[in-house]
C-alpha cells in the first residue's frame, strides 16, 4: 500500500516545565503542520495498571479496551491534532493511500504526568468515528525516537537471514519456546525452501553462542522468551533485559546496553524483534524513588538510541504477552515482512490483525507489539523480486519434502553416531548408503532450482582434508561475468586450509578469510565466452576436519552474487559434510 | 491367538450416575475395535464410558481390586466380547493399544483374568505401542546376557533402602546366564556413560517415578546437588545404545513411590520415542513379589530364548502362586514397543557378519519408520514421489539385512 505520513512529535514544553507539547511535523495537508499546544489530559496510572493485568481481559472486555484507547488518545492529542488527523485520513483515502501515523517521542528524565510518555499505550488509540486505528491496514501506528526518519532500507538479495534466540531457562515460568519456534519455522517454511529466507536458531541460547553467531551476517535477530526490567547481577541500576541461558541452563540476563554493544559490532543486523514479556517496559521506580533514566533505557529504545549506527527498527512488547498471541504475531509478521513492497509498519499491522483474529474480541494482545523505527520509505529491507526467483507451488512443495527427508536422514545419522564404537564400526555400510542418499537428495533439490551454485560436501575423517567443490550449473547458456560468495563454516568442525582453481577455471579465485567467513571472488568467470547449459567447477575449497561430532555439518553459501549479461537469479545449495573419527 | 484391542476417542458422553465433570462435557468415551492376528478388523463398538471413568476414579484412592477386572471386561462392547469368545479355542493374548493415558493406565491385566474365568481359557494381557512399520528382527545376544541395574535415591525424595532393593532383585538373577552391573545414585550422564561402555541388553531401573502433563519421568540424581532430577523418555531414549532391547522399570518397595503411574506413562511414550519393549510396575507391590517375579522372569527369558511375553506370564504366574491372596502379579505389565514380544534372540554364538546385519537392520528400520511418519505428515501427492521412493528403499534395506541374518544363522 502507498502511505502518506502523519508525524506527530510529543516533546517537553520548554516554556512550562512538567507539561507536553504537540507538533505536527509532517502531514499530507501541509498547512495543518506546526505546533498544536498541549495534550488534553494525562494518562492515568490506573488505566495502565488495568491494561497490564491480563486477568482484566480474560475472555475479552471491549468496553474497557475502548475506554483505555480513548484515554490514550486524549493523552497524546488535543482537538486540533484530532481534527488534523481526521482530515489527513480522509485526504489519504481520497488518493487511495493509507495514512502512516508516527509518534515521534522526545522523552526527558523528569517526565510530565503520572505515566511515562513511552508507557502510554499509543497502539490502543480509539475514537468512535475511526474505531481502533493501529490494527487497520490503512492507519498503521508506530513510534520513533527521531524527528525525521534517517535510515535507508537495506537493499537485500535474498535470502533474508534471521537468527532466532529462544530461551526458557530453568527457574522461570516455562515459556512456550517450542510453539514459538514451530510457528516461526512453519511461517517461513516455503520461504526457506525458496531461499528467500534463511532461518537459524541460536542453540544453545547462551551469550557465548550469540556472540559467535553474530560474527556471521544476519539481518534480523529475534528473541523469544522472558524479558523484564530490574537489577541484573550485582549492579544496582535497574534496566531492561532479556533472559538467555548460561551453560547450566540457568537464567543469564542480557541487558539492552550489552545487546547494543554486541550489535554495534555486527552491522548487518537491521531489525530486532523481541517477543518476550515486558521487553519494552521501562525501569520502574526503585524503593519509592523514581529511577532517573531516559526512555532509551528500555530495551527497545536503547537499541535505537543515539549512537547506534546499525539497527533501524525494533519490534518489542510493552506488557506480558500470551504464548498463542506471540505465535500468531510471528507467523503473520514474517510472512508480510518478506513480501516485496510491504512496509515494516504494514507488516506489524498485519500481525496485529492476526493476533486480533486469534483471540476473543476485546482482548488487548494486539495492542502489545510496539514498533520503534527510523527507516525512510517505510522499509527496513528492500526485498526485490528477482527475475527467475519465483518457484511454482509444486516446486516449492517438492523442495520442502526433500529438505524434510534430508533432516530425517541427518537425525538418524546423529543417532547412529551416538552408538558405542564397535556398533558404529558394524554400521559402516548402512552409514555410507545413507550419506549417499543425502547427497542424492541435495542433487535432486539442485535440479529443481534452475540456475544454481552448489558447494559439494564430502566425507573425511578427523585430521584429514575435506575438499569441497564449488560449481555453477546453468540451465541456459550464459556469459558469466563476476562471481562473489561468502562461504561460512563452523569453526568447531573445520579449519580452512586453501582455495584452489576448479577444473573449469583458469586460475584460483581471489579469497580472504575473516573469522569463519571465506570470501571467494572470481572475475570474468567464463572469460567472455558463452558457456553451454551444464555444470562447471569453478573452485575448490579445502578444510581440515577437527571434530566428528556431530557427524554431519553444513557449510553455507551466503551473499551469492553472480552477474551475467542478463538479469539472472542464481540459487545457492549448501554443502553437507560427513565426518568420522580418526582410526584408533 | 493374538487379538489387538484398539481404543480411540469417540467424544464426550453424558453419564447420569457420575458426578458432572468440571468441563461439563461428560466422560470421554472410546470406540474399540478388534484386530485378529494383525489382519482381520472386526467392527467397532463403544466402550461404556461411565465404567471406565469410575474405575479410573477409584484408582486415585486405592490399589486395583479384582472387581475392577470384571468391570473393565464388561465395559467392552458386547460384540467385541462375543468376537473374542468365538476365538477362545486356545490361549488368547489380548493386546491393548490406545495411546491415551486414561485407557493405558487401567489394570487391563485384571480384565484378562476376569475374561479367562468367563471363557474358561487363559487370557493374557499386554500393552502395545504400535510402530508404523514392522520392527527389525531381534538382536542376537550371546550368554551371558548383560543387565544394567540403575538405582536412584535422591536425598530430597523419600529415601529407599537401596541395598535391600537391589538385593531383592539381584539375588534371583543367575550369574551363569547374566552379567550384572549396578549403578547406584545414577545421574543422566553417569547412566549414559555406563550404557555406552557396558552395552547392556537389559536396562533395569529401580526407584521413584513422576508424572507431569501426561508424561512419565524417572527420578535420577542432579549431578551437582544429589537431589531429584526428573528425566523423560525422550532423553533416556537418546542415550540408549542399540544393544538395549528390554527396559524394566521397577517401583521401589522400601518406600512409597512418589508417583508410580509415572512408570506406565514413561513406558507408553509415543512411538516416535525410541524406547525398547518394557516390563513395568503399574502399582505398588511388596518385597516378596519383587523377588519372585524377577527371579522367574529372568530365568524364563533365557529359557524362552528372549521372548519377554513368555517370561512375563511365567513371572506373573509364579507371583500369583507365591501370594495367592494378592493382586501383586497384575502390577507387572508388558508394554511391547520396538522389538515386540521378542526383542532379543538369545543364542549360543554370533559372528561379526550377523552382528553387522542385525544392527544395520535396526537402524534401517528406524529410518524407514521416520520416513513413514514424514510421509504421513505430508499428504500423498505427486510431490511426495521422492519420499515414497526413499521409504521404499529403506524398507528394502531392512528386508536385505534380515535376509542376510537368516542366511548367516542357517550357515
Amino acid at each position: 500500500m502507498i502511505y502518506d505520513e502523519f508525524r506527530l512529535q510529543i516533546s517537553p514544553d520548554l516554556k512550562q516545565a512538567g507539561t507536553w507539547s504537540l507538533e505536527i511535523l509532517k502531514c499530507p495537508i501541509p498547512q495543518l503542520s506546526g505546533p498544536q499546544g498541549a495534550p488534553d489530559a494525562p494518562f492515568a496510572a490506573t488505566d495502565l495498571a488495568i491494561l497490564r493485568n491480563l486477568d482484566n481481559f480474560r475472555g475479552g472486555n471491549l468496553l474497557k479496551l475502548k475506554a483505555i484507547g480513548s484515554a490514550a488518545f486524549s493523552a497524546v492529542t488535543n482537538n486540533a491534532v484530532r481534527a488534523a488527523l481526521q482530515a489527513s485520513i480522509a485526504h489519504a483515502a481520497q488518493q487511495q493511500h493509507g495514512l502512516r501515523i508516527v509518534f515521534s517521542l522526545v522523552p526527558t528524565e523528569q517526565e510530565a504526568g503520572p505515566v511515562r510518555l513511552s508507557e502510554i499505550p499509543i497502539e490502543a488509540l480509539y475514537e468512535p468515528r475511526s474505531n481502533f486505528l493501529a490494527p487497520q491496514i490503512n492507519t498503521p501506528v508506530s513510534r520513533s525516537l527521531q524527528a525525521q526518519p534517517d535510515r535507508d532500507a537495506l537493499a537485500l538479495t535474498p535470502p533474508l537471514r534471521v537468527l532466532v534466540i529462544a530461551a526458557s531457562p530453568t527457574g522461570l515460568p516455562p515459556a512456550d519456546i517450542a510453539q514459538e519456534r514451530a510457528a516461526i519455522t512453519d511461517a517461513l517454511a516455503n520461504l526457506v525452501a525458496n531461499r528467500i529466507v534463511e532461518l537459524d536458531f541460536c542453540d544453545p541460547p547462551t551469550r557465548v553462542e550469540l556472540a559467535r553467531r553474530l560474527t556471521t551476517k544476519y539481518h534480523v535477530v529475534h528473541f523469544v522468551g522472558h524479558g523484564g526490567v530490574g537489577r541484573t547481577g550485582s549492579d544496582p541500576s535497574p534496566r531492561a533485559f532479556v533472559f538467555l541461558q548460561d551453560a547450566n541452563k540457568k537464567p543469564d540476563s542480557l541487558d539492552g546496553e550489552s545487546l547494543d554493544l554486541l550489535l554495534r559490532n555486527n552491522p548487518s543486523v537491521r531489525l530486532v524483534v523481541i517477543t518476550g514479556c515486558s521487553t519494552a517496559r521501562l525501569p520502574p521506580a526503585v524503593e519509592g524513588v523514581p529511577f532517573a533514566a531516559t526512555a532509551y533505557d528500555g530495551m527497545a529504545q536503547r537499541l535505537l538510541g543515539a549512537g547506534n549506527a546499525n539497527v533501524s527498527a525494533v519490534v518489542a512488547m510493552q506488557f506480558d504477552l500470551d504464548a498463542s498471541a506471540a505465535s500468531a504475531f510471528s507467523k503473520a509478521f514474517y510472512s508480510s515482512l518478506v513480501t516485496p513492497g510491504t512496509t515494516l509498519d504494514e507488516a506489524v499491522t498485519q500481525a496485529r490483525g492476526a493476533v486480533m483474529s486469534a483471540l476473543p474480541v476485546g482482548d488487548p494482545a494486539w495492542v502489545n507489539p510496539v514498533l520503534y523505527w527510523r527507516c525512510t520509505d517505510g522499509k527496513v529491507f528492500d526485498v526485490h523480486p528477482i527475475v527467475g526467483a519465483e518457484l511454482s507451488p509444486d516446486v516449492e512443495a517438492q523442495l520442502a519434502l526433500l529438505n524434510a527427508q534430508i533432516d530425517v536422514y541427518r537425525k538418524n545419522l546423529d543417532q547412529m553416531a551416538a552408538q558405542p564404537p564397535d556398533i558404529q564400526a558394524a554400521m559402516a555400510g548402512l552409514r555410507q548408503q545413507m550419506q549417499s542418499d543425502i547427497e542424492n537428495l541435495v542433487t535432486q533439490s539442485g535440479q529443481l532450482l534452475g540456475h544454481a551454485v552448489r558447494l559439494w560436501g564430502g566425507r573425511a575423517r578427523v585430521g584429514e582434508i575435506l575438499r569441497c567443490r564449488l560449481t555453477i550449473r546453468l540451465r541456459a547458456p550464459a556469459v558469466l561475468q563476476s562471481f562473489r560468495v561468502h562461504v561460512v563454516h563452523e569453526p568447531e568442525g573445520f579449519d580452512w586450509v586453501a582455495v584452489g582453481a576448479g577444473s573449469n577455471a583458469a586460475a584460483a579465485p581471489l579469497s580472504g578469510l575473516a573469522g569463519n567467513v571465506l570470501t571467494v571472488a572470481i572475475d570474468d568467470v567464463s572469460r567472455g565466452t558463452r558457456w553451454a547449459e551444464q555444470e562447471y567447477e569453478i573452485a575448490t575449497i579445502d578444510y581440515r576436519v577437527k571434530s566428528a561430532t556431530p557427524p554431519t555439518r553444513t557449510i553455507k553459501l551466503r551473499d551469492l552474487n553472480v552477474t551475467t549479461g542478463d538479469p539472472t537469479f542464481f540459487r545457492a545449495l549448501d554443502a553437507i559434510a560427513f565426518m568420522e573419527s580418526a582410526p584408533q | 491367538m493374538e487379538l489387538i484391542l484398539h481404543f480411540r476417542p469417540a467424544g464426550h458422553e453424558y453419564a447420569p450416575d457420575l458426578p458432572t465433570p468440571s468441563s461439563n462435557k461428560g466422560p470421554l468415551s472410546f470406540l474399540v475395535s478388534l484386530m485378529v492376528n494383525r489382519e482381520d478388523l472386526f467392527d467397532e463398538g463403544r466402550a461404556d464410558p461411565g465404567t471406565l471413568m469410575s474405575v479410573e476414579h477409584d484408582l486415585f484412592r486405592r490399589n486395583p481390586e479384582s472387581t475392577d477386572g470384571s468391570r473393565l471386561w464388561t465395559c467392552l462392547p458386547e460384540q467385541i466380547r462375543a468376537a473374542i469368545k468365538l476365538r477362545a479355542d486356545g490361549e488368547i493374548w489380548l493386546k491393548i493399544a490406545s495411546g491415551m493415558p486414561s485407557v493405558d493406565n487401567l489394570p487391563w491385566e485384571l480384565a484378562g483374568q476376569a475374561a479367562g474365568m468367563e471363557l474358561g481359557r487363559p487370557v493374557r494381557v499386554s500393552r502395545f505401542v504400535p510402530v508404523r512399520l514392522p520392527p527389525a528382527p531381534a538382536l542376537t545376544a550371546t550368554l551371558p546376557v548383560r543387565i544394567l541395574i540403575v538405582v536412584t535415591n535422591p536425598k530430597d525424595e523419600r529415601l529407599l533402602d537401596s541395598n535391600r532393593e537391589v538385593y531383592a532383585l539381584r539375588a534371583g538373577i543367575d550369574s551363569n546366564q547374566y552379567e550384572v552391573q549396578v549403578l547406584q545414585e545414577a545421574t543422566a550422564d553417569s547412566a549414559a556413560a555406563m550404557m555406552q561402555s557396558f552395552q547392556p541388553h537389559v536396562l533395569h531401573y529401580v526407584g521413584h517415578s513422576g508424572a507431569n502433563r501426561g508424561s512419565g519421568y524417572l527420578v535420577l540424581h542432579d549431578p551437582n546437588r544429589g537431589t531429584t532430577e526428573w528425566v523423560g523418555a525422550d532423553d533416556i531414549a537418546k542415550a540408549l545404545p542399540v544393544s538395549v532391547r528390554v527396559g524394566c522399570l521397577s517401583t521401589c518397595f522400601t518406600q512409597q513411590n512418589f508417583d508410580v503411574t509415572g512408570l506406565a506413562l514413561f513406558a507408553h511414550a509415543p512411538a516416535t520415542v525410541r524406547l525398547p519393549t518394557m516390563v513395568i510396575n503399574r502399582f505398588s507391590i511388596d518385597e516378596k513379589a519383587v523377588q519372585t517375579f524377577w527371579r522367574v522372569f529372568y530365568e524364563q527369558m533365557i529359557t524362552a530364548g528372549g521372548n519377554v511375553a513368555a517370561a512375563l506370564v511365567a513371572g506373573q504366574q509364579a507371583t500369583a502362586a507365591a501370594e495367592p491372596n494378592s493382586l501383586n502379579w497384575a502390577s507387572f505389565s508388558l508394554v511391547a514397543r520396538d522389538g515386540g514380544d521378542q526383542p532379543l534372540h538369545i543364542g549360543q554364538q554370533r559372528d561379526a557378519g550377523q552382528f553387522a546385519s542385525e544392527v544395520q537392520a535396526q537402524f534401517a528400520s528406524r529410518l524407514a519408520a521416520d520416513l513413514a511418519d514424514k510421509l504421513r505428515a505430508f499428504s500423498p501427492s505427486s510431490q511426495s514421489e521422492s519420499l515414497t521412493r526413499s521409504l521404499s528403499e529403506a524398507q528394502q534395506r531392512v528386508r536385505e539385512y534380515t535376509k542376510r541374518i537368516s542366511k548367516s544363522v542357517t550357515e
